[in-house]
């Protein structure tokens, strides 16, 4: 019992500890709100470049969320600025991976790039996985995991105790399958965690670059990408990232010709 | 010839003077003042006074009368020509003096001629001399083609007009073969040429030539940058009168053998145009027009009916390119099944441009009811003469249609035949943006390994924890209880049997069938942990079945405590106390060693 109240004494000095954070959050947020309204009157005034503005002035106070990007992407479709539109549609989709406004303005502003790049046919399993995963944002499945980890907790606490013996032997079925659903659940929300952390996905946004064979300019040029294209980065090096595009073409790009969905 | 007009008489009477306007020192040339529908009798002619010209015979008078009937009417014209030959002695420009000549008593009078007289130059003297006499060759400087242009530097899509002429002078030309004309590429042309060639005298170089002008064409610029206009070459046939010191012979003359021809090939410059692109910032409506246009907009009836055809029309006119005006975008309600634009054109190609109108008419049908607006039309066009846009903006039209009355004519709702149509996808565009609250969040931050998420996580670990310290203790102590009470089942038995043998000695019917009830119900509700309120005798047997004790013994326990339950109120036999007495104990003592 000791423990027990240890333990809630810790969460509760930690939420304390958070609300002064809190408030001060609770005040941007006030203001961000209205600056939302703001843009969005702008926008249905089809005034995109104010809309824009104001949107990226809330994304300047260190608030966002996927309906912010998703308004400013299609502020800036309206403008004609194709790359940058499909960068902020593909934050929002980060962030509301199952948000089907979203897939489909990212697929209209994609048919605009200039190139077409066909995917490489992932293998099923993986692909199954992917659809899995864009189920739930990456938040959705931390708490998914959470609650499937106290479902196992239980379920442990529960074997533990001398019922009927068939009872217990589809328990434990039960239970395995309770701690591989946690372990999918963690392993969804690790990945959105670590891709928040150190973003790998990336849209070219100038209107066109060369990728080459090396981090230099005396590289080949190996093939051309244009606004727009979507690109994962494996590696940075002195101002050049190496990326590789979904056709399995691969090479470096200067990195300021792309810029990363974080 | 150039003819000017004169003063016109009443009536008829016609007072011209025709005369070259340009010549050349020392050629003679006539100059004639021709008075028509007057009789020489009533003329009194004034000569005029001639300077800086030679005069060289006249005036010289000719009468000419012709009479034409026609529509059964008679018609009498009458000339009368006064002729002078002069010749110009300095280069420059002269004037014949305006004249007058009075006709019965009325005085006309025509205007003064001016006359370019120039010097030809030194080697056009000298083959005038002796040219001929060395052979019959067609000199550059007496026939060439010469294209010109009205202006050079000009704005993409206005006009230009390029003249193709043919200079001629001193020889006599019999046609022009093969021409090739130019291709004008990168330009918009037409043919402007009036049917018959024009001819004309003209200086050029200080010559004069007999000119004719081939052809006329209309150019519109479709590029911007330095463009040429490629050389116009034709092949020219001259006719030279032989000349032979030989005496001519009769058939010479009588065949006409003294005429050579000779040809060769000639071809204008070409030129270059300096074609300037339209100025940045054109407004987003501007499409390629080029001029000045008005616009006119024929709205569609403000009220219809559906199903009922419209037409929204508009009327482009003025001057400038009409020809590569392509069809303007209208939009018009999506409900609206629109047709074809049909354009039709009233234009006509002159030196100055195009003018006239072209008219588009956008037919189209209201498939439902409703109010609808047709936005106001824009059309913006490029001036070059104000180098600037402008703009002319129609007014926003509104529609009423009317439901169609004829469509829905079906008895009390029931429809027939409804045909359904696809859903028409017109154009695609991106979602309307997002509403209401916009869930903002710290960026950058998950809830993974947030304070939040790893204090719960500790949280669950804890209690997990604290219930794996906890339940182990209770569920032994639970364990236990129950295992000493299994284990002292028979001893609780056996004990409540010597009881009941005690109350059998007594001859305590009641004590003794209430002891033995205890001992083996009591006996199977410790064994089996099962609490003495639930046990039946359907229970038990199910307990020993599962357990796998024969089916003989639970049938003998049933029948027991039937036994007993009968045998408790019966006044009978004390005899089968001993014999039930019995019975319990064997059927313990065996359920017990099955058990173990």
């Amino acid at each position: 019992m000791k423990h027990f109240t240890y333990s809630i004494l810790v969460v509760f000095i930690l939420s304390i500890g958070s609300t002064n954070m809190v408030a001060a959050q609770d005040n941007a947020r006030t203001s961000a709100t209205t600056l939302w309204d703001e843009a969005n009157a702008a926008y249905v005034a089809n005034d995109y470049a104010s809309a824009s503005a104001i949107y990226d002035s809330i994304e300047q106070s260190g608030m966002v969320s996927a309906k912010l990007y998703y308004n400013k992407a299609g502020a800036l479709f309206k403008m004609g600025e194709i790359g940058e539109s499909i960068l902020y549609y593909s934050k929002a989709q980060r962030l509301a991976p199952s948000d089907a406004d979203v897939a489909h303005n990212l697929a209209i502003v994609s048919s605009y790039t200039r190139n077409k790049i066909e995917p490489i046919p992932d293998f099923f399993l993986k692909r199954w996985m992917r659809s899995l995963g864009s189920i739930m944002s990456g938040d959705g499945w931390a708490w998914l995991s959470l609650i499937l980890f106290a479902g196992v907790l239980a379920g442990t606490l529960l074997y533990l105790l001398p019922l009927g013996h068939h009872i217990r032997k589809t328990g434990l079925y039960g239970l395995s399958a309770l701690v591989l659903l946690t372990i999918f659940a963690f392993s969804f929300a690790r990945r959105d965690w670590k891709e928040t952390a150190s973003p790998s996905g990336g849209i070219v946004t100038s209107p066109s670059a060369a990728v080459k064979s090396s981090p230099d300019n005396s590289g080949k040029d190996l093939f051309l990408l244009y606004e727009g294209d979507r690109v994962q980065v494996l590696d940075a090096m002195n101002g050049w990232n190496e990326i590789t595009v979904v056709n399995g073409n691969r090479g470096w790009i200067r990195s300021g010709a792309v810029s990363m969905i974080d | 010839m150039l003819t000017i007009a004169g003063a016109f008489a009443q009536g008829d009477v016609t007072f011209d003077v025709s005369a070259p306007t340009a010549v050349e020192t020392g050629t003679p040339f006539r100059v004639e003042f021709v008075i028509g529908n007057a009789s020489p009798q009533q003329i009194k002619f004034t000569p005029p006074a001639i300077e800086g010209f030679e005069l060289l015979a006249g005036p010289s008078e000719s009468y000419g009368a012709d009479i034409s009937i026609s529509g059964g009417e008679t018609v009498r014209t009458e000339t009368t020509t006064y002729t002078f030959v002069i010749r110009g002695v300095t280069p420059g420009l002269h004037t014949v003096q305006a004249t007058t000549a009075s006709v019965s008593g009325k005085v006309y009078s025509t205007r003064a001629v001016t006359i370019e007289v120039v010097e030809p130059p030194e080697d056009g003297v000298d083959r005038a001399a002796e040219g001929q006499g060395s052979g019959y060759e067609i000199s550059d400087n007496d026939v060439f083609l010469r294209a010109t242009v009205d202006r050079t530097d000009v704005y993409k899509d206005e006009p230009i007009v390029v003249t193709l002429k043919l200079y001629v002078r001193n020889i006599q030309i019999a046609n022009l073969d093969s021409p090739k004309f130019p291709a004008f590429n990168g330009f918009w042309q037409q043919d402007i040429s009036s049917g018959e060639p024009t001819r004309q005298r003209e200086t050029y170089n200080n010559r004069v030539y007999e000119t004719s002008v081939l052809k006329e064409y209309l150019l519109y610029p479709q590029q911007s940058g330095i463009m040429t206009v490629e050389s116009f070459e034709a092949t020219v046939n001259a006719i030279f009168q032989e000349q032979t010191t030989a005496p001519r012979s009769i058939f010479d003359d009588f065949i006409g053998q003294n005429i050579r021809q000779v040809s060769k090939r000639i071809a204008s410059q070409p030129i270059r145009i300096e074609v300037r692109d339209w100025p940045a910032g054109a407004p987003a409506s501007f499409d390629g027009a080029v001029g000045e246009f008005r616009l006119e907009v024929t709205p569609p009836p403000s009220a219809m009916n559906a199903n009922q055809s419209g037409t929204y029309t508009l009327r482009l006119s003025g001057m400038g390119n009409f020809p590569l005006i392509r069809v303007p975008k209208i939009s018009l309600p999506q409900s609206f099944e629109q047709y074809n634009v049909t354009t039709s054109d009233n234009t006509r190609h002159s030196r100055v441009g195009t003018s006239g109108y072209r008219e588009f008419s956008y037919p189209f049908i209201p498939r439902s009811d409703g109010l609808y607006t047709i936005p106001a039309f824009e059309f913006t066009y490029f001036d070059p003469q104000q180098r600037r846009y402008i703009t002319h903006l129609s007014r926003e039209t509104s529609i009423e249609v009317a439901a169609d009355s004829t469509a829905w004519s079906g008895l009390g709702g029931v429809v027939s035949g409804v045909s359904r149509e696809e859903l028409r996808i017109f154009d695609q565009d991106i979602q309307f943006i997002k509403r209401g609250s916009p869930g903002l969040r710290p960026k950058g931050r998950t809830f993974l390994f947030s304070p939040l998420y790893t204090g719960l996580l500790a949280l669950f670990s804890v209690v997990f924890v604290v219930c794996l310290l906890v339940l182990p203790r209770y569920l032994r102590n639970m364990q236990s209880d129950r295992f000493v009470r299994g284990k002292r089942a028979n001893k609780v038995a056996f004990k409540r049997f010597r009881a009941a043998e005690t109350y059998m000695k007594r001859d305590d019917r009641h004590g003794f069938y209430d002891e033995m009830f205890k001992a083996l119900w009591g006996y199977m509700s410790d064994k089996f942990d099962i609490p003495m309120a639930d046990l039946t005798k359907e229970r038990i047997r199910e307990e020993l079945f599962v357990r796998n004790i024969l089916e003989d013994h639970s049938l003998e326990y049933v029948r027991i405590i039937s036994d007993c339950e009968e045998a408790q109120y019966s006044p009978v036999s004390s005899s089968r106390m001993g014999e039930i007495y019995r019975e319990g104990v064997a059927l313990i003592s065996k359920l017990e060693s099955a058990l173990k």
